[in-house]
């Protein structure tokens, strides 16, 4: 299993590109978070081989992710990115994952501050990974089929519009080994993923719905990563209601270690809300 | 190149508003003299989505260490800092450029790392008022 998230490069043109990831058998639907990842590793691929593998983007800001509630279900994700602009600063790009021409993420106005890719992986390894993506097509045997582990808050209090739980990293995880080889860091989809799943209830009761409601649509804005998460720590994950609007509920996203590490704001509508 | 006083009145508001609106803070908790870190709890995250905004809302361009070049002139790197610490002379020239900071907190010895500590709102008005005059010009990023 790995967490190499883009399985061919098929196409790009100036400020653009497209690419497939094949799902792996069994998997129905990719969850929002992992089509974000998916979409955000072709652009980090671009902005990679346009600065010569000296760099690589990090995840930094989203502005704007928006992916229906329930993921359609396809084997493939087609993967498309605009790169609005490139330097030695960050990229700047928005994209989108569609699964059977149907939207499973939208991405807007994402930023990856770019950093010195031999931190993270060796640059010869990603100018020779990158050269099988835009021609044949990733081999299985480098990595594994890919994976999106959902890692479950523990811990969770809910009072009112408010959840609180813990989020423990995992200390070890094969993921690690693509995310990345020279340092290991806790995917930033992976946590926004749990901070999401933490708020829906909440969502879904301030609307008077049932706790286990699926949501219609999830959009979400201003997500910022400030702080790398090393395997094995602990977060303090939060959502707080910000307001009802209709039938979607507005939270605010937080998590922390000893520091603030991620913030985001979520909209989560459902359509049975009375 | 001085920015008039009409320049930064004209321009807060906007500036203001994409500062608030990358720090996830109301509009009314930026001010002209906050500082950018330890008032607006700003991180480098924050500075790269302040200047990617203001770039998009004024259709400018910010080079990265834009206020430090123009601040240094003509100095030669090399006599505006040593070893990771401003020069008495780098340091005057940074006083006289971010004139909107109060002179008591240019004080050495003045690690090269703490100048983004200086940065107020104010600055980075004047950082988007030197983008527009340049980019009127046809010209290359501001000084």
């Amino acid at each position: 299993m790995g967490f190499i998230l883009v399985d061919r490069i098929s196409g790009t043109s100036p400020g653009r590109a497209r690419g497939v990831l094949k799902l792996p058998a069994g998997v129905d639907g990719a969850p929002a978070c992992m089509a974000a990842e998916a979409v955000g590793q072709l652009a980090a691929w671009i902005a990679m081989e346009r600065s010569g593998f000296c760099l690589r983007p990090v995840a930094g800001v989203a502005g704007k992710v928006l992916a229906p509630g329930k993921p359609p279900a396809a084997p493939l994700l087609d993967l498309e990115v605009e790169i609005e602009s490139l330097d030695d600063r960050a990229v700047i790009y928005s994209g989108s994952a569609l699964a059977s021409g149907r939207e499973a993420v939208k991405l807007e106005a994402c930023l990856g501050p770019m950093l010195p890719i031999e931190k993270f992986d060796d640059p010869e390894r990603m100018r020779s990974l990158h050269a099988e993506l835009v021609s044949s097509g990733r081999s299985e045997g480098s990595s594994g089929p890919p994976e999106f582990p959902r890692i479950a808050p523990r811990r969770i209090e809910r009072e009112g519009g408010i959840a609180r739980a813990e989020l423990e990293a995992p200390r070890e995880a094969r993921f690690y080994a693509d995310h990345f080889p020279r340092r290991a860091v806790f995917p930033g989809t992976l946590l926004l993923d749990a901070m999401i799943r933490l708020a829906e209830p909440v969502a879904a009761a301030s609307l008077g719905l049932t706790e286990g409601s699926a949501p219609s649509s999830v959009s979400v804005s201003g997500a910022k990563m400030r702080a790398f998460v090393e395997p094995g720590a602990i977060l303090e994950l939060e959502a707080s209601l910000e307001r009802v609007d209709g039938s979607s509920a507005r939270l605010r996203l937080s998590a922390r270690a000893a520091r603030p590490v991620a913030t985001a704001g979520v909209e989560i509508a459902f359509e049975e809300a009375p | 190149m001085q920015v008039t006083s009409d320049e930064v009145v004209t321009l807060f508001p906007r500036v203001a508003q994409s500062i608030a609106d990358a720090l996830g803070r109301d509009v009314s908790d930026v001010r002209l003299e906050s500082r950018l870190i330890d008032d607006l709890n700003a991180e480098s995250i924050d500075f790269l989505d302040i200047v990617f905004r203001l770039e998009r809302a004024f259709g400018v361009k910010i080079p990265r260490g834009q206020i430090v070049e123009s601040a240094r002139g003509d100095l030669p790197e090399s006599e505006f800092a040593v070893n990771g610490f401003v020069t008495d002379i780098g340091l005057d020239r940074l006083r006289r450029y971010l004139e909107e900071v109060p002179p008591e907190r240019f004080r050495s010895p003045f690690r090269t790392g703490d100048i983004p500590l200086l940065f107020t709102v104010e600055t980075f008005v004047k950082l988007v008022a030197r983008a527009l005059r340049m980019k009127s010009k046809g010209a290359g990023p501001a000084s």
